[in-house]
């Protein structure tokens, strides 16, 4: 009898459970925004965007000090010209985009139904390389960023909207596990994304402070003063994964893709500013 | 005479036994290796895998190599750890994930 109750109470908590970690898109993202309105109540929504900036106000004061001289100036310039470099067959990137150029980032990341799963940029751009019989390009390595990068600073300003189609499973399904890569604990310090950049978030790890998730996705790619180069967001999640000792994933791959859908996701409404400058 | 003979045959004895150990030590270590390889590989597939269990089972290999087989054990044993650590962690974050969604 005892067995039955207990069997019981743990298929409702389960239940429960499951419900309130599959809440709709919206939901998590109305949640996560007031979850770090609450934990900084006099940091506007839109500072977001400046990542640790909007909650170090020392590293933004040397932060400011950067932006007078962009370090990334040099990847947007490179960027612009492989983007307006034509194909052999005549053709060049900018056909294989639709949307206006200043457009083009901030369609990104976005589930394409064709392919039933998560396209962001980096792809999106080696897909059009593919289809036109040129060389795809290797995903970490510098043209990939400055085309990145040129693309980003063409979309500053832009509002950062990626959608959850809901008349495709495979959005939700895609959404749903980027945010449980999000909230996994891994590796040998048994850490989750979460464990830092939500639970901790402003505490010091030795001599910095830990960023906010809201607004992660806005301002990559970005310059690394300490790498002295510039670095992808997927770059970033695999540096953060090697940090709490855990075998990185392959730069677009479907755990980091889909990883980069939720985060987007949780971000929308703040504003485009990359390609940006940190520590 | 008698004990010269006793003696070669002591010496081939020990040999030989000698020969068993190190060959059965070999057995062993490839068996240890290929189950700490499909633990890794098992921990893998969950999208769990620890940092070093790789290279601890390269490393592991290499000691075999070269004879350490002491070395190479507990290389592999460390590996071993890794990897059932690992499954046991992706295991229990099956649900636990869930617990720490921002709501």
């Amino acid at each position: 009898m005892r067995t039955t109750a207990a069997g019981l109470i743990l298929f409702f908590a389960t239940l429960l459970m499951n419900q309130v970690a599959s809440a709709g898109p919206e939901e998590d993202r109305a949640a996560f925004v007031a979850f770090f309105n609450s934990r900084f109540p006099d940091i506007p929504f839109a500072e977001y965007a400046n990542g640790i900036y909007a909650i170090d106000s020392d590293a933004r004061e040397q932060w400011l000090d950067i932006e007078e001289f962009p370090p990334y100036e040099f990847s947007v310039e490179q960027g612009e010209m492989l983007w307006r470099q034509d194909f052999a067959n005549g053709r060049s990137l900018a056909e294989c985009f639709p949307q206006q150029l200043d457009y083009v980032r901030a369609a990104y990341p976005m589930f394409d139904k064709q392919s039933g799963e998560v396209v962001t940029l980096e792809m999106a751009i080696n897909n059009c390389l593919r289809s036109n019989n040129q060389p795809t390009l290797v995903y970490g390595e510098d043209d990939i960023i400055d085309l990145t990068a040129y693309l980003a600073f063409q979309a500053r300003g832009k509002i950062l909207d990626v959608r959850v189609p809901n008349d495709d499973p495979r959005a939700l399904d895609a959404y749903e596990t980027g945010k449980r890569f999000y909230y996994t604990k891994r590796g040998q310090l048994n850490f989750a994304c979460s464990d830092c950049h939500v639970t901790s978030v402003g505490q010091y790890v030795r001599a910095d402070r830990l960023s906010a998730s809201l607004g992660h996705p806005t301002h990559f790619p970005v310059y690394r003063s300490k790498l002295g180069a510039m670095l992808s967001l997927h770059e970033r999640f695999a540096g953060c994964i090697r940090d709490v000792r855990a075998k990185p994933f392959a730069l677009q791959s479907a755990e980091y893709r889909n990883l980069e859908y939720f985060l987007s996701y949780m971000s929308n409404g703040l504003e485009l500013n990359g390609p940006g400058a940190r520590k | 005479m008698d004990r010269v003979r006793g003696s070669s045959l002591v010496f081939a004895l020990s040999l030989l036994a000698m020969l068993t150990a190190a060959s059965g030590c070999a057995t062993d270590f490839e068996k240890r290796l290929a189950e700490a390889e499909r633990l890794r590989a098992q921990a893998a597939a969950a999208g769990s895998e620890w940092l070093e269990t790789e290279s601890l089972l390269n490393q592991a290999v290499e000691e075999a190599d070269r004879d350490n087989m002491d070395a190479a054990f507990q290389l592999l044993d460390k590996a071993r750890f890794q990897a059932e650590t690992a499954i046991a962690q992706a295991q229990h974050e099956a649900d636990a994930w869930a617990g720490r969604v921002v709501k």
